[in-house]
């Protein structure tokens, strides 16, 4: 772990007398002036612009981050109960349209100092060598404009920040992981119950969850609360794992400021900092460069309302490309009956996947494919499966009653990309007198068909370990896409290296520059992506810093 | 095997003495704060007018089970959904064919009185309770048809997600589905098909199984 500690000191400047969050870290950060010229300005303190700030912070740039969220402190924050963790989510308003319209908030949309990552299970599989030339390989979706290998070390380097807790992996490109896999919970049980009576391989883990300590971060408690923000820290999030280091290092968060536009000057076509509201005031803080890390909506969103006599449009958008080929990972959860009591709710609900079916099979009437991990919905969400199959009243509390019988799969579908999938300003605005997201989403019939192939493996899973009845909703989980990489600016908003085509000091360095999704959870290719950006920014291939 | 033939049947005892708030000690102060805020709920609406509140309160109530006459173990889903809509907490998106949520909750419940108007020449919340089933079912049955002007699946939508996420954030609904509620800093030490927690409780009548009685 020594290498690790060299590079990225977050889980040793952590507290170690049960709190979880070094207040004098936080009172003594640097903090810029709005006159100051940062080296680098990053909007939003998610997975992409967390890993950039520290790494650029470690390197000795002037950075800040704004985030539009709070800086949270779990221990005063946080609660380990479903329904009081509602801050947690990007709740402004957003609207949601087209034939499968995708609803946000809980579902995938963080809020503050950690972003999703705050609030997502943990699962942290790579992508296949595969999804980064899915159009090459089987005619559909996109090749990116650089290849598995070059991602390999950060995600090596990644998988031991966070850090990873998992078997040996087969899939893709076969892998080890930093730290052994956890005990599984009744859930975990099942599904490797099932798998096995199957011949299907399924393996515990990847989740970014210690098993043992980590530098100050303790073991895990198994407390099952991993999607109400994990109080413990022992889940990682950048709060935790990317942003005490870049503190450490000079780098400053600025939380609770949300920006509403990135300015470019009109005659060098060059950003120049950002405006921000912060505390009711309006702001504007010089850079030199600027990151967008805001997610796939919010980047999007804030591109198009930083339109200006030179981009019209909206920033970066000469060719019509801000906003599309967003994506969502089809998700249909089912669900088995055990006459055993499964208590889902008990242990991490992130566990134990299989990538099986992650590749295409040519046997299959549809391209490319799904994973399948155990979800565990606590009540709340478990009430949401149970009102899916039309049940209210006194029929639903008495279905809610069998609880602590069933146990539940989810799978990942990798959803085409499409250029009709795409987010653009609607007519409402928000608090600050600004559009808000409008996202239209619609699917196509490869997309139904993976869905069904999904629903149907999970059916038989469960019923191979013992299942009498099962029970499936449909619904969709992640983001990615809205302002993708591209070999050239016709086709996306990026470069390989996450600059933007039209604006040479402007990056994006979030999830909204992925082309393709594959079957993986996206948090740790995202924090990959921006640790390649980061180190290309450090080489001096920027045209930023003079 | 079901335990003491004394015992109360029916789903609504399948955890016998099972009491989630009995372990409100083991919770830390900042959770243990948020749910007990939830028990002690004053009776009072701050979103909805008092017409409004009526009929709420009759439509959560239908939707949720409930029948808070009396009923000292009753979820106050009116409240809480009242307190939601009053501190503007949505999910964070709407549906571009509705008003936003707080618009929709207050036209979808006046067509909820024009209808019960014309059915029974009450309000929704004065109409007998079988008409009121009547009348929420036939929007759950129109599926993706027009209600009003708006689709009838997505009124399904926000009435069920509001009632559904108020009614088993309570302890009270937890106690029913054998679900222990926070487990900071607790955490679990039995996980596993068939453990239990020395706070946990059996399932007293495991048979039930309501999925099987329903096909």
């Amino acid at each position: 772990m020594h290498g690790v500690r060299a590079r990225n000191e977050s889980a040793w400047l952590l507290p170690n007398d049960g709190r979880r969050t070094n207040h004098r870290l936080r009172l003594d950060m640097r903090q810029f002036a709005d006159e100051d010229e940062v080296d680098l300005l990053i909007v939003g303190c998610g997975a992409g612009g967390s890993v950039l700030l520290q790494r650029l912070a470690r390197a000795g740039w002037k950075v800040a981050a704004l985030d539009a969220g709070p800086f949270w402190d779990p221990d005063t924050d946080w609660v380990s109960d479903e329904a009081g963790s509602h801050g947690l989510y990007w709740t402004d308003p957003r609207v949601i349209a087209g034939s499968d319209p995708v609803p946000m908030g809980s579902n995938n949309s963080g809020r503050g100092v950690g972003g999703s990552m705050v609030h997502y299970a943990g699962y942290t599989p790579r992508f296949h060598p595969s999804d980064f030339m899915t159009r090459t390989l089987d005619g559909v979706g996109a090749d990116w404009p650089l290849r598995y290998p070059e991602l390999r070390p950060y995600y090596e380097m990644i998988e031991q920040e966070l850090p990873v807790a998992g078997d040996r992996w087969p899939w893709g490109d076969p892998h080890g992981y930093p730290h052994r896999p956890h005990p599984v919970g009744g859930n975990g049980e099942i599904f490797l119950r099932g798998a096995d009576k199957l011949g299907i391989t399924a393996k515990v883990g990847p989740v970014a969850i210690t098993n043992g300590r980590f530098g100050n971060r303790p073991h895990c408690i198994y407390r099952g609360f991993c999607l109400q923000g994990c109080k413990v820290n022992a889940k990682a999030s950048p709060l935790i794992t990317h942003v005490p280091d870049a503190l450490a290092h000079g780098a400053e968060v600025r939380a609770d400021a949300m920006v509403t536009r990135v300015a470019v000057d009109e005659r060098t076509s060059r950003a120049t900092g950002v405006h921000y509201v912060r505390g009711g005031r309006e702001r504007f803080q010089r850079a030199a460069m600027v990151a967008v890390a805001g997610y796939s909506i919010e980047t999007p969103r804030l591109l198009l309302n930083s339109s200006s006599s030179r981009f019209p449009d909206g920033l970066c958008n000469d060719f019509d490309q801000v906003g599309r080929y967003l994506m969502v990972q089809g998700a249909p959860q089912t669900a088995g009956r055990f006459d055993a009591e499964v208590r889902m709710y008990k242990a991490p609900p992130p566990e134990v996947s299989t990538e099986e079916f992650y590749e295409t099979d040519p046997a299959r009437d549809y391209k490319r494919g799904f994973s399948i991990q155990t979800v565990s919905p606590l009540p709340i969400t478990w009430a949401e499966h149970v009102s899916a199959q039309g049940h209210w009243g006194r029929a639903l509390r008495e279905y809610m009653s069998d609880y602590v019988h069933w146990s539940c799969l989810g799978a990942l579908c990798e959803f085409l990309p499409l250029p009709e999938n795409r987010v653009t300003l609607a007519d409402e605005k928000d608090q600050y007198g600004l559009p808000v997201a409008r996202f239209s989403y619609s699917q196509c019939d490869n997309d139904r068909a993976l869905a069904r192939a999904a629903q149907s493996v999970m059916e038989d899973i469960l019923r191979a370990a013992g299942a009498d009845e099962v029970i499936t909703i449909q619904r969709y989980a992640h983001l990615v896409g809205g302002a993708r990489m591209a070999a050239d600016e016709r086709l996306g908003v990026v470069d390989r290296h996450c600059r933007s085509f039209a604006v040479p000091n402007l990056y994006i360095t979030d999830g909204s520059v992925l082309p393709t999704q594959g079957s993986a959870n996206p948090a740790l290719t995202i924090m990959a992506v921006a640790a390649r950006a980061a180190d290309h920014l450090i080489a001096g291939a920027s045209g930023g810093i003079s | 095997m079901s335990g003491d033939p004394r015992e109360p049947r029916g789903w609504e005892h399948r955890f016998p003495g099972f009491k989630p708030l009995s372990q409100a000690g083991h919770w830390d102060q900042v959770t243990a704060d948020a749910v007990m805020a939830r028990v002690g709920m004053p009776r009072a609406a701050q979103f909805f007018t008092g017409p409004q509140a009526a009929c709420a309160r009759a439509l959560l109530n239908l939707l949720t089970g409930q029948d808070e006459q009396g009923d000292q173990s009753a979820v106050p889903v009116l409240e809480m959904v009242d307190a939601r809509l009053a501190a503007g907490e949505t999910d964070g998106w709407r549906y571009a064919d509705m008003p936003e949520d707080g618009q929709a909750w207050r036209d979808t419940l006046s067509y909820l009185d024009a209808e019960a108007e014309r059915r029974c020449g009450t309000t929704f919340a004065d109409a007998p309770e079988t008409d009121q089933a009547a009348m929420i079912q036939a929007v759950q049955d129109l599926e993706s048809g027009d209600w009003h002007g708006l689709p009838a699946k997505h009124v399904w939508s926000l009435w069920t997600r509001y009632a559904c996420t108020a009614f088993y954030a309570h302890p009270f609904a937890w106690a029913e589905i054998g679900f222990p509620g926070p487990a900071y800093p607790r955490g679990y030490k039995n996980a596993g098909v068939d453990k239990l927690e020395p706070f946990e409780v059996r399932d007293a009548q495991p048979a039930i199984d309501p999925v099987r009685k329903g096909d």
